[in-house]
């Protein structure tokens, strides 16, 4: 049967966290009565229990409704994003499969970072925008407000925005009815060579990867051998279908406009790149969909088990988390302070807490984590250049010319009264002032360059600190610039710990030498000796602290012949002591290392 | 023939002191009768049973045995003789607290056999024992000193506490002074250590405790002051004169086999260590006429010889005379060194551990961290080959 494009809407949802747009998708999916109200679990695209959570979608979803409006059976295909910068190549693509995106907007808060990042993602990928206001059920909504925002700000016509309350279900009737007017039918020629996106994937142990694509040319079905055309690679096509709330649905083929899933036995998601084009083996088209880059990590941070023995249980779950996430990097790494672990690349700091999370979670693992880092390029005296992410390949003096840093541009978007604060952290991270714009008489929005490795600690938190959590951000990577660094070692009892040692720009290496050695000097117990902790740079130490030798550890008294006790007391000790670990005849709680990790400036 | 150690635990106070964690009741009218009946009946079934066993020390403590009034004191000590074979020699030692123990139960307890007196003095400052809790006076400490030398007590022991709540380092040495001059033969010097349960516990923080540092200053400036003065320290906490250490006490640190009797009393005997409930009532019960349902064992643990080692080190090297190699040898068939010289090397090398003539012992600052050292040392678990 042949399908009919001018009833096909492909749309996307995209707003600032906490705006509304899962709750949305929720409601889009009762009144389309593809999910039944009672089956209905609170955001049901956010399947992973960390999203639910956090409230936050981590991978893109999509999904296809069926929807009758003025008795034309019309097909909704709704792609679901994530919503943080993290992720921001991947809300691209799939953007990119869409024609048109509802832009919620919450009543109470207006505009924020990411929905103008957003909004002008979705322009960029020429998308029809309709603004959506939600929580007008709130008493603190002010939706004409909103309303003159969208306009003023953004740019786009909000007279006719259709202003809601996902949350009580009000006029979500009229959001479809501008789906069906405003979003464009999808365009393509069902004859001409198969062209098709990915716009996610994800592993299943039976079918191998499922990959999400939107069709803009051609067909594809069973059988067919399609080919990746970033790397050339061919696969059989086992399966093709759509994407249903509860599942995938089998179909004889996907055509172009149409949004769906493949499967052919693909075993790893990283053969999957998202933004990749699929195309047939015996009949490509001749140019691939623009834009496909493969997602690179920028935060770097070592993984350790806490307990040694537990190496293999890692390895083995982050090879899982791989299969579905392809911007996950690791490969084995060695430290002389934690035995054997993983150097672990992330997309941002969102990505990394989500990971380390899941790993305990999922698998149960006890973690070290060690410092996070960014990736600095290094400038040789003959002027040749490499990258490191590890502050254990920081070069010595007399090899390096000079050290770059990686530079973000970011935008902060808050009420005018914090402006004063967040200038004040911006500087003190070492911020350069581009501009400042007035939004509205009461909104600001900053922008700043600032080093990565500046905000990938906690910047986020001070951030919302300061702005008691009114404050945005959004951010891109903006090129390496030439700055002053150098790596910070710690010394236990005179020996370096190499998971200690972090890259710092030299400003700032006296506060934060004194504030770790503070910290290492609350975490570390007495020990039979006094233990002098050290931060050197390059072997000239610079801040410097003690911790006493143990004068007092014993149980004085046994009543009454009680050794069960005694027993009992020194095998809880010896549990302790499991807890540590060894560097030379010094002990080290895995509690000093998070202490260290969890740095705040006050 | 066998040695063994007798433990009878009269758990009955006239007020709890503020640092005890010790299973005691507080009572005003003295000890009951039935529970030294439960006491005799408990004496019967294993005084009957174990005849093979000659009992060279005996050991009355609590709780407060010196509650006990001068009948019972007499008649549980006859009870004994009755049911265990007694050695002659035997060391027969009854705690005493100064407050409650008069020259007429003194002399009843001499004369009845008891040839060593435990006084739980704790300071010889008023302002120390008040802020514990304790019952009696300094001069009541005096008093029970010189009656008890006057009724016969050749061995008497001394308890003095150190790291008390305001507690100066001037005043332990004034304590420690007075016992000196008293002349005791024997002096048990304990730190103050916080227990859950105890009324201490609940005002921890509003306590002005000594810090880590100032109670092992006050422990080893404590330790000098006895030795110049002739007490030998041959445990952690215990000191002594020439040959007055406590037998019953070292019996516990040699892995000797001792019974005790009475609730929350722990026994070491046929390679188990087990321990009564601290219930007064059921113990009472299970040693009636007509026995409840519900035992009166509290724990029951099968020490298996490879475990037996770890305790044994653990144990003995809370004597200052250490760990006796070939002793070792003899015991386990093994040879120490090959089981534990790597794992005491580090100690040796920083002079926590000393090798002795005959084997190896902490040093006095070994001592003091001995539960970190062992705790490093000593594996319960440790499988060793042919143990």
């Amino acid at each position: 049967m042949p399908k009919d494009l001018s009833l096909i809407r492909n749309f996307c949802i995209i707003a600032h966290i906490d705006h509304g747009k899962s709750t949305l998708a929720d409601r889009i999916l009762e009144l389309t009565d593809t999910v039944d109200k009672r089956e209905m679990e609170e955001q049901l695209l956010d399947d992973m229990d960390l999203e639910r959570e956090r409230g936050i979608t981590i991978k893109a979803r999509a999904v296809k409704l069926n929807y009758t409006y003025e008795g034309k059976e019309y097909v909704f295909n709704l792609i679901d994003t994530p919503g943080h910068v993290d992720f921001n190549y991947e809300v691209s693509r799939s953007l990119k499969a869409c024609e048109g995106a509802l832009l919620v907007i919450d009543a109470t808060q207006g505009i924020e970072a990411q929905t103008m990042a957003n909004a002008y993602l979705a322009f960029d990928n020429g998308l029809e925008i309709i603004p959506v206001i939600n929580k007008i059920d709130l008493p603190s909504a002010q939706p004409e407000k909103v309303r003159a925002e969208v306009e003023d700000i953004i740019g786009i016509p909000a007279d006719e925005a259709p202003c809601i309350s996902a949350k009580a279900g009000i006029n979500i009737d009229k959001v479809l009815e501008q789906i069906i007017k405003s979003v464009p039918a999808p365009k393509g020629d069902v004859s001409a060579p198969l062209k098709a996106l990915i716009f996610d994937s994800y592993y299943d142990s039976y079918r191998g990867v499922v990959v999400y694509i939107r069709i803009y040319d051609g067909t594809v079905k069973a059988g067919d051998v399609i080919r990746m055309m970033s790397s050339g690679v061919t696969y059989e096509v086992n399966e093709v279908g759509y994407l249903r709330p509860f599942g995938l649905l089998r179909s004889d083929d996907l055509c172009a406009g149409e949004v769906g899933y493949i499967t052919a036995a693909i075993k790893t998601v990283s053969d999957t790149r998202v933004g990749d084009t699929i195309t047939l083996d015996s009949c490509p088209v001749e140019e691939a969909l623009p834009g496909f880059k493969k997602a690179l990590p920028v935060v770097f941070s070592g993984i350790y088990p806490a307990d040694g023995a537990r190496y293999g249980d890692l390895r083995d779950a982050l090879e899982k988390l791989c299969l579905n996430d392809a911007s996950l990097t690791f490969e084995a790494e060695t430290s002389i302070a934690l035995g054997f672990g993983f150097r672990c690349g992330f997309l941002g700091l969102l990505h990394m807490e989500v990971i380390e999370e899941r790993l305990e979670r999922e698998f149960n693992l006890d973690l070290i984590t060690t410092a996070p880092s960014v990736i600095y390029k290094i400038t040789r005296k003959d002027g040749s250049e490499y990258y490191i992410d590890n502050p254990a390949n920081f070069p010595s003096a007399d090899d390096c010319e000079f050290v770059s840093e990686p530079i973000v541009k970011a935008s902060i978007i808050t009420p005018t009264e914090y402006v004063g604060g967040i200038m004040e952290l911006c500087q003190d991270r070492r911020g350069v002032f581009k501009d400042m714009k007035y939004l509205d008489t009461t909104r600001a929005e900053l922008h700043y360059f600032l080093p990565l490795n500046e905000i990938v600690y906690d910047f986020f938190d001070a951030l919302k600190s300061r702005s008691k959590g009114y404050a945005s951000l959004d951010y891109e990577l903006n090129g390496y610039e030439r700055s002053s660094l150098v790596k910070l070692d710690i010394l236990l009892n005179g020996e370096p710990v190499d998971a200690l040692s972090f890259i710092v720009h030299t400003d700032k290496a006296y506060g934060r030498a004194r504030k770790i050695a503070e910290k290492l000097k609350e975490n570390i117990p007495r020990q039979l000796f006094e233990i002098p902790i050290q931060a050197a740079i390059g072997g000239k130490v610079i801040a410097r602290e003690t911790v006493k030798a143990l004068r007092k550890d014993v149980l004085a008294k046994c009543y009454g012949g009680d050794i069960t006790r005694k027993k009992k007391l020194l095998e809880k000790q010896k549990e302790g002591k499991k807890r540590m670990r060894s560097f030379g005849s010094v002990e080290v709680p895995q509690e000093a290392f998070m202490a260290v990790l969890k740095f705040d400036e006050d | 023939m066998k040695k063994l150690g007798l433990y009878i635990h009269i758990p009955f106070c006239l007020s709890k002191c503020y640092y005890c964690d010790f299973y005691s009741v507080p009572v005003s009218t003295g000890v009951p009768d039935e529970y030294l009946a439960a006491v005799s009946r408990q004496i019967d079934e294993y005084g009957l049973q174990n005849s093979e066993y000659v009992v060279d020390t005996i050991f009355l403590g609590g709780g407060t045995p010196s509650l006990m009034n001068e009948k019972q004191i007499s008649s549980l000590l006859k009870h004994i003789y009755r049911r265990f074979n007694v050695s002659k020699q035997a060391e027969i030692t009854m705690e005493a607290n100064p407050g409650t123990v008069d020259k007429s139960k003194l002399k009843v307890a001499r004369k009845a056999g008891v040839n060593r007196l435990s006084l739980g003095a704790q300071s010889f400052c008023s302002k120390d024992l008040s802020a514990c809790g304790r019952v009696h006076s300094v001069n009541d400490n005096l008093r029970a000193v010189s009656d008890a030398r006057a009724q016969g007590y050749k061995n008497i022991n001394l308890d003095i506490m150190y790291g008390l709540p305001g507690q100066t380092m001037a005043e332990v040495i004034q304590s420690l002074g007075t016992a000196f001059k008293l002349g005791v033969e024997h002096i048990s010097f304990y730190g103050l250590k916080i227990e859950e349960g105890t009324p201490f516990y609940n005002m921890r923080d509003t306590l002005d405790l000594p810090n880590e540092d100032s109670e092992s200053e006050m422990y080893f400036v404590s330790r000098e002051l006895m030795l110049q003065n002739g007490y030998y320290q041959y445990e952690i906490s215990n000191f002594a004169k020439k040959d007055m250490f406590c037998r019953h006490n070292i019996k516990y640190w040699n892995g000797d086999e001792y019974l005790g009797i009475g609730p929350a009393a722990h026994s070491y005997f046929a390679g188990k260590r087990f321990s009564f409930k601290k219930d007064i009532k059921l113990y009472i019960d299970s040693f009636s006429d007509s026995p409840c349902q519900e035992s009166i064992i509290d724990e029951m643990i099968d020490i298996p010889q490879s475990a037996r080692v770890a305790e044994y080190v653990m144990l003995r090297m809370r004597l200052s005379d250490g760990i006796d190699c070939a002793k070792f040898f003899k015991l386990f068939g093994r040879d120490f060194d090959n089981i534990y010289y790597e794992k005491l090397k580090p100690y040796i090398n920083s002079g926590h551990v000393l090798r002795t003539s005959k084997g190896y012992a902490f040093s006095p600052q070994g001592m003091y961290v001995s539960n970190y050292i062992l705790s490093r040392v000593i594996d319960f678990d440790m499988n060793i080959p042919g143990i």
